[in-house]
């Protein structure tokens, strides 16, 4: 980040006529009076990468009016922005903002279309020397020294075409390795897995099949169940006598017959993952209760026939062995079960409560009961989750929790943060709040900045939590920024390239995977860094950032534009 | 006097506006009345009406009398209540005033009667003897009107003891006119007093009120008596009792018991008076698997048509054929080789056509079709024979009633008719008629003449201007519908005589719509809870500088129109308004390279490849219109190996295409304007948009490692089902794309390879052609990419995957756009569904269709 660097954003073409004309757009900012127009009048020459000079507001401070008063104009513009520059006109126009609700429409971003730079600019055209406007996709030439219209940028273009063949299969595979991207499979499969996946191609003649091992099994499931191809016939495959462990991970096609033979055959489980089980009645889950005599770990998602009544008497029945729990996609889930879960449970350790259709603060509450909890997951309720429930649950038990998940609880609000999470959960290392749109960046960044009981994240989601901005980052940062292994920013739509920037030079010694998705901000040029900086990096999410087009080498970078 | 004399001014100005508003009340009464017009009536006759309560207090019979006097002398003359109570309420404590007022108000409204006696306007001050001073005009247009409003009066006497207890409900509120409940007391007196006293009492001016809409009720009832206790009638007529059918042997699928209380119901309604019904349960319930066991349930007739939309009839084919273990036999009737005799015809069991069959035949048979050798006409086949039963699938399609194929579907002939459909009404009640007037429901659908006892189903005035039958001018005839249903709402919404129509509405649905909500049925259905989500995104800076000057373009021009009040006449321009800016918030490309090319034709190869979604080398084209590279496509084949049919990669259906032919050129104006989006823009150095990735984001969490989540993407815009199309392919996903231009075959194939194939995970689905009439429970996630303010249209779509089947949790996710004009849509959206569930639902709220106020919301910031 050179001080003397001109590269700039894509402006307006308003604000570059003025610009040229020696009106700086952002000082006139909206809600500030002009005042540095006639000073910069006099300065202006009238071509048009030297108005960088007018300084863009007063409150600047000393060392960027010096910074900026040197510049001339040698070095062409190129097509990344100037961070520093954008970063303060983003400040500019958030201050515009506070100041000025009633500007509607773009007020929720960071970013705006004032904080551009070359767009919409007409200029003449290094090669054919036709006037032309710039637009975001025009190409500049090195070779030339200057913008190129769009026609002579088309032919400027490497126009070599390659033999015809290999131009097809580099299509082919380039379609193959974006669905590997996005599936995570870059390296060459082991050998052990193809041929499973051959066997679950096959999966058919189950019958002809001896004995797999218990350690394979679990894959075979996973591949059968991605084929859609676990039906009553290929079930069976995974039933034997002595197994304790049973996932399945698409039950939508098996039937309530088949779902019986799993408590006839395995009736030793102590650990059962259904998934998608549409199929699943009242009778099922009865049978389950009085044969399943040792299960510890459940698992039922999508079990939306299930009745109220016969999940009381499931937990009932099986409750005191009880450690983890899951329960997912229903609507017939009401206090009455939650209430049982609490009082027949008592050595639950894990709970994730998913999208119930009538979960509200009075089942919240009762979860308060579970004294043993370790990991708490309450994501996507279906009724309305204020802030007092979340925070008489992490009183209690708020200190014992590692896990905590308020993913899609959209109505809570900072006191969660400030009055619960907080004070309350010193051994917290996973932390979901994805969703919490009614968080802000100021009571945020205060709470991940004073959060001195616990010693450090290693998980952190903020997705969507819309209002959060580059305070919240640092400060997080700053908390956990030696555990941290994932970091989701999914859409924080007001964190800057600035904050950005900061992550790269942050040392973050652990962090494995992080998502940047939707901040605009994000550019090649900051992958390049993160790819340099960032040594234990692996993952990084760009979706929606439209600056980053470039590939990478190292990184496994998702969401470009341009796969 | 100076003071009075003022007033004197005043009142003969209030008089002519008086005027004024009786033509309007005129104009209403024919048929044509704006909005406004209406508005300034009612609140004239609030005005009035205040009045008339204050002067009610007032003992002020000097003017009672003189009004009854000119009353008395002169019918012709129409004496102004208005200004005489206007002035009695101001001086009513000065007696001198009282004194003069009624001549000088009398004066001026006689000077006004002589100016506008050619137009045949009255006041007609009625009061009874209790009251004082109860005022109302009565004004019709027809000549012999005064003999009219004595005859209504006669019949008053005679048949009013039951026909005003009936209609005081209707006037009893508050918002619509003050007068009301007055008039209303005064009725009730006044039925009392005439019951007991003697005749001479009704021989007296009677104090009452009738609005036009009840005064057409009054005018039909007296040519048409039969029409009067249509009400009480339906009401008396014995609840329904729900019974449930055997499970017909035939029937392979088992009924779920709430199925089996349909089928009884639709055969209790065939043998009812009105011939038939709505089955109108909500989307996935099995209406379908109903019809079905209707058509197997004895006595069985021959034929039945069932008319469908394209995309259903394969697979009514296939349900009919499956489900009953082929006990029925089916014929298609569509596509280009319909030759078959109305004899073979009739030995079918079913007989399946399409919408666009029944529209075109009829129009051949009426109008002809234009060849080079001049019209020529055919009679209609299935217009001719007598069918047993005839069904309309999806029978919203016919919501318009003067569209062409709702008269062609009217123009069958039979004795039985079912609806089917999951919404009923989409926009407004009107929508309903057409339902009514294909079931001719008696006497609903039905035109009365006001003047003769003519009633008949059609409108038909072949001069124009008189009535075949009766002679009549238009004007003077009415649909019952219209009259007592849609005027009222349409004119008071949920108040007043329009909460009575509504009442109406509902009691005639209870007779003829069946209609279950799978909320209520839940347990029966077993269905999956459904999660909707509206996911809202920001443009980014460059879109929304585009989007901007759009919009304020936009913006601009549509309060053009609203400053020069011709938003109305406009509709069409200001559609195409907002239509740009939802696309505008789709991709940039689809305003851009709407109907021209961005690239130059010489420098630029357009054709992209099916195969390889790169820009076509050496491209041919295969039978069924699609482009692929040489070279890849000869891979294709040869990779699919002998022996095996080769189906196009792109639309399913065996593929056939000439490997030697010459390469194509580009494409010519002509082949150039159908072509898709994708070969209009520059692929090469294509940008995606905000809301693109944002589905591409969504489609992407699905992925996982264990299991397959199927999607169904629908948009409004088949261009940009094409936009995704090639940038999803390009990300590795593989989807395939159904539109309006696909055949039958083409469609069937394309579902089939959805459903079964696992590995193609997305279905890009366009709105109109998708939107109905699909079961696709294999996909359990659905992706709205532009919202509209039908709601209606958006859950028919969603209602793809949440229907009996779906063993998976369903998530419908609306992608919104939240700076622009999309997050308005939502809002209105919400506004329309408050509508169906007051009217369907029977869910007491209020109606909104999309008015100038809408629009302005729209335009608004």
């Amino acid at each position: 980040m050179s001080s003397g660097s001109r590269v700039r954003g894509p402006n307006s073409a308003l604000t570059e006529f003025l610009r040229s004309q020696g009106i700086n757009a952002s000082a006139l900012g909206r809600a500030r009076p002009p005042r540095q127009s006639e000073e910069s009048a006099g300065q202006s020459t009238g071509t048009e990468s030297e108005v960088i000079q007018t300084p863009t507001s007063v409150e600047e401070n000393n060392e960027d009016e010096n910074s900026m008063s040197t510049t001339t104009i040698e070095i062409p513009v190129v097509k990344r922005r100037n961070l520093r520059n954008q970063k303060k006109k983003k400040k500019t126009d958030e201050e515009a903002e506070d100041n000025e609700d009633t500007f509607s429409m773009n007020s929720r971003a960071g970013f705006s279309y004032k904080a551009r730079e070359h767009t919409g600019k007409l200029d003449f055209c290094a090669h054919c020397n036709c006037r032309f406007t710039i637009t975001p996709y025009s190409k500049y030439s090195n070779s030339e020294k200057g913008w190129l219209c769009y026609p002579c940028s088309r032919g400027a273009e490497d126009r070599s075409v390659p033999e015809l063949r290999t131009r097809k299969r580099k299509a082919l595979t380039r379609k193959k390795v974006a669905a590997a991207t996005m599936d995570e499979e870059i390296s060459v499969p082991k050998l052990q897995d193809l041929c499973i996946r051959v066997i679950a191609e096959y999966i058919n003649d189950i019958e002809a099949f001896g004995d797999i091992g218990q350690v394979n099994m679990d894959k075979i499931s996973q591949i059968i169940s991605k084929n859609r191809s676990l039906n009553d016939t290929t079930v069976k495959l995974f039933l034997s006598g002595g197994q304790t462990e049973l996932k399945l991970y698409d039950c939508s096609k098996i039937t309530a017959d088949s779902l019986f033979q799993i408590a006839q055959y395995c009736p030793n489980l102590q650990t059962l993952h259904l998934t998608y089980c549409g199929q699943m009645q009242d009778q099922v889950l009865h049978f389950y209760a009085d044969h399943l005599t040792e299960l510890t770990d459940v698992s039922f998602q999508g079990a939306f026939l299930v009745s109220s009544s016969e999940w009381i008497n499931f937990f009932k029945k099986r409750g005191s062995k009880l450690i983890s729990l899951e329960l997912t996609d229903t609507a017939r889930i009401h206090v009455s079960v939650i209430n049982a879960i609490v009082d027949c449970c008592p050595n639950l350790i894990s709970l994730n409560l998913s999208r119930i259709f009538y979960l509200d603060d009075e089942c919240v509450r009762l979860l308060a009961g579970c004294r043993n909890l370790v990991s708490l997951k309450i994501e996507s309720p279906g009724g309305i989750i204020n802030d007092g429930s979340i925070l008489d649950v992490l009183n209690q038990i708020g200190s014992g929790l590692h896990t905590l998940s308020l993913s899609g609880c959209t109505k809570l609000t900072d006191e969660v943060l400030k009055q619960g999470i907080g004070p309350c959960c010193g051994r917290l290392k996973h932390l979901n709040l994805s969703g919490l749109e009614l968080l802000t960046d100021d009571e945020a960044s205060i709470v991940f900045g004073e959060w001195k009981i616990q010693s450090g994240l290693e998980t952190l989601s903020l997705r969507r939590c819309l209002s959060l901005g580059d305070k919240t980052v640092r400060a997080v940062l700053v908390n956990s920024g030696h555990t941290l292994r994932t970091l989701d920013l999914n859409g924080m739509s007001f964190v800057t390239d600035e904050a950005l920037q900061y992550i790269v030079n942050f040392p973050l010694p652990m962090l494995k995977a992080l998502d940047v998705s939707w901040i605009r901000g994000m550019n090649d040029k900051l992958v390049c860094d993160f790819e340099s900086k960032k040594p234990t990096l692996e993952k990084l999410l760009v979706w929606g950032d439209n600056h980053v087009l470039m590939p990478s080498n190292r990184l496994l970078l998702i969401g470009r534009e341009v796969q | 006097m100076g003071t009075s004399c003022n007033k004197i001014n005043s009142n003969s100005n209030k008089g002519k506006e008086n005027m004024h508003f009786v033509l309007d009340d005129n104009g209403d009464s024919k048929g044509n009345a704006s909005n406004q017009q209406v508005e300034r009536d009612d609140k004239l006759d609030m005005e009035t009406t205040r009045w008339n309560g204050k002067e009610f207090e007032e003992p002020l019979s000097t003017n009672k009398k003189l009004i009854i006097q000119s009353n008395n002398t002169s019918s012709q003359h129409s004496t102004p209540p208005l200004s005489i109570s206007d002035t009695s309420t101001h001086t009513g404590s000065s007696t001198d005033n009282v004194e003069a007022n009624p001549n000088t108000g009398f004066s001026s409204a006689r000077k006004r009667s002589l100016r506008s006696s050619n137009l045949k306007k009255k006041f007609v001050p009625l009061s009874s003897p209790e009251e004082s001073n109860e005022s109302e005009f009565i004004d019709d247009d027809e000549s012999d009107e005064v003999a009219s409003i004595i005859d209504i009066k006669e019949d008053e006497t005679f048949d009013s003891k039951v026909e005003i207890p009936e209609a005081a409900p209707s006037s009893s509120t508050e918002s619509d006119e003050e007068s009301i409940p007055l008039s209303y007391q005064s009725k009730r007196r006044r039925v009392s007093a005439r019951a007991s006293s003697s005749a001479s009492s009704s021989s007296r001016t009677q104090a009452k009120s009738i609005p036009s809409h009840e005064r057409t009720h009054y005018r039909l009832i007296r040519q048409h008596p039969e029409l009067e206790h249509v009400w009480e009638k339906l009401e008396e007529e014995a609840p329904r009792e729900v019974k449930q059918i055997e499970q017909p042997k035939e029937l392979v699928l088992n009924l779920l018991p709430f199925q089996r209380e349909g089928v009884y119901w639709l055969k209790r309604q065939e043998d009812s008076s009105f011939g038939g019904g709505i089955l109108a349960d909500e989307m996935g319930m099995g209406k379908t698997i109903q019809t079905i066991a209707l058509l197997l349930s004895e006595p069985r007739g021959k034929p039945t048509l069932v008319v469908a939309p394209v995309v259903a009839i394969m697979q009514w084919k296939e349900e009919i054929d499956t489900h009953t273990n082929k006990a029925l036999s089916t014929y298609l009737y569509y596509g280009q080789a319909r030759d078959i005799s109305g004899e073979e015809l009739s030995s079918y069991d079913v007989v399946l056509t399409s919408y666009n069959v029944i529209e075109s035949v009829y129009r051949k048979e009426r109008s002809g079709f234009r060849r080079k050798n001049g019209v020529v006409k055919e009679k209609s086949l299935l217009h001719q024979m007598e069918f047993y039963r005839i069904i309309l699938d999806e029978a919203h399609g016919i919501k318009s009633r003067t569209c062409n194929t709702a008269r062609a579907v009217c123009g069958l002939r039979t004795t039985r008719k079912i609806c089917l459909s999951g919404t009923p009404l989409q926009n407004r009640i009107g929508e309903l008629f057409s339902l009514l007037r294909f079931l001719r429901a008696d006497p609903f659908a039905y035109y009365y003449c006001l003047q003769c006892e003519c009633k008949s189903l059609h409108w038909r005035f072949s001069d124009r201007s008189n009535c075949d039958e009766c002679g009549h001018k238009p004007m003077s005839h009415t649909c019952y519908f219209n009259a007592e249903m849609l005027k009222p709402i349409q004119k008071f919404g949920y108040e007043g005589p329009g909460k009575l129509a509504f009442k109406k509405v509902h009691s005639l649905l209870k007779h003829i719509m069946l209609r279950r909500t799978k909320l209520e049925r839940a347990d029966d259905l077993g269905l999956p809870p459904r999660v909707v989500e509206v996911r809202k995104d920001l443009f980014n800076e460059e879109e929304e500088d585009v989007y901007q000057s759009l919009y304020m373009d936009s913006k601009r021009k549509f309060n053009t129109y609203l400053a020069e009040g011709v938003v109305l006449n406009n509709y069409a321009n200001i559609f195409q308004l907002i239509t740009r800016m939802r696309q505008m918030a789709d991709h940039p490309d689809l305003v851009l390279a709407s109907k021209r090319k961005t690239v130059d034709i010489e420098n630029q190869e357009n054709i992209v490849c099916k195969i390889c979604d790169e820009v076509a080398q050496d491209a041919i084209e295969s039978r069924c219109h699609h482009t692929f590279c040489r070279l890849c496509v000869t891979e294709y084949i040869n990779a699919a190996g002998d022996g095996e049919n080769v189906n196009c990669p792109s639309c399913f259906i065996p593929l056939s295409i000439d490997l030697s032919a010459p390469a194509l050129e580009d494409f010519s104006e002509e082949k150039f304007k159908n072509a898709s989006i994708l070969n209009r823009i520059d692929m090469n150095s294509w940008r995606s948009s905000t809301k693109i990735e944002a589905l591409v984001e969504e489609l992407y969490l699905l992925r996982k490692k264990d299991r397959t989540l199927k999607s169904i993407v629908f948009s409004q815009f088949t261009s940009m089902l094409d936009l995704i199309h090639w940038r999803l392919r390009k990300a590795g996903f593989n989807c395939v794309k159904l539109d309006g231009g696909m055949t039958p075959k083409a469609r069937a194939a394309t579902i089939e390879a959805f459903s079964n194939d696992i590995n193609i995970t997305i279905f890009l689905v366009s709105l109109k052609a998708g939107g109905v009439a699909l079961n696709l429970t294999e996909a359990s996630q659905v992706f709205m990419m532009d919202p509209w303010w039908n709601g209606a249209v958006q859950w028919q779509a969603m209602d793809r995957i949440h229907r009996i089947g779906q063993k998976r949790p369903i998530k419908v996710i609306t992608l919104c756009i939240e700076n622009s004009i999309e997050s308005k849509i939502i809002e209105l959206q919400e506004k329309k569904a408050q509508m169906i569930h007051a009217t369907i639902d029977q869910d007491e709220k209020a109606l909104n269709q999309l008015s100038v106020e809408d629009m302005q919301f729209l335009f608004s910031n």
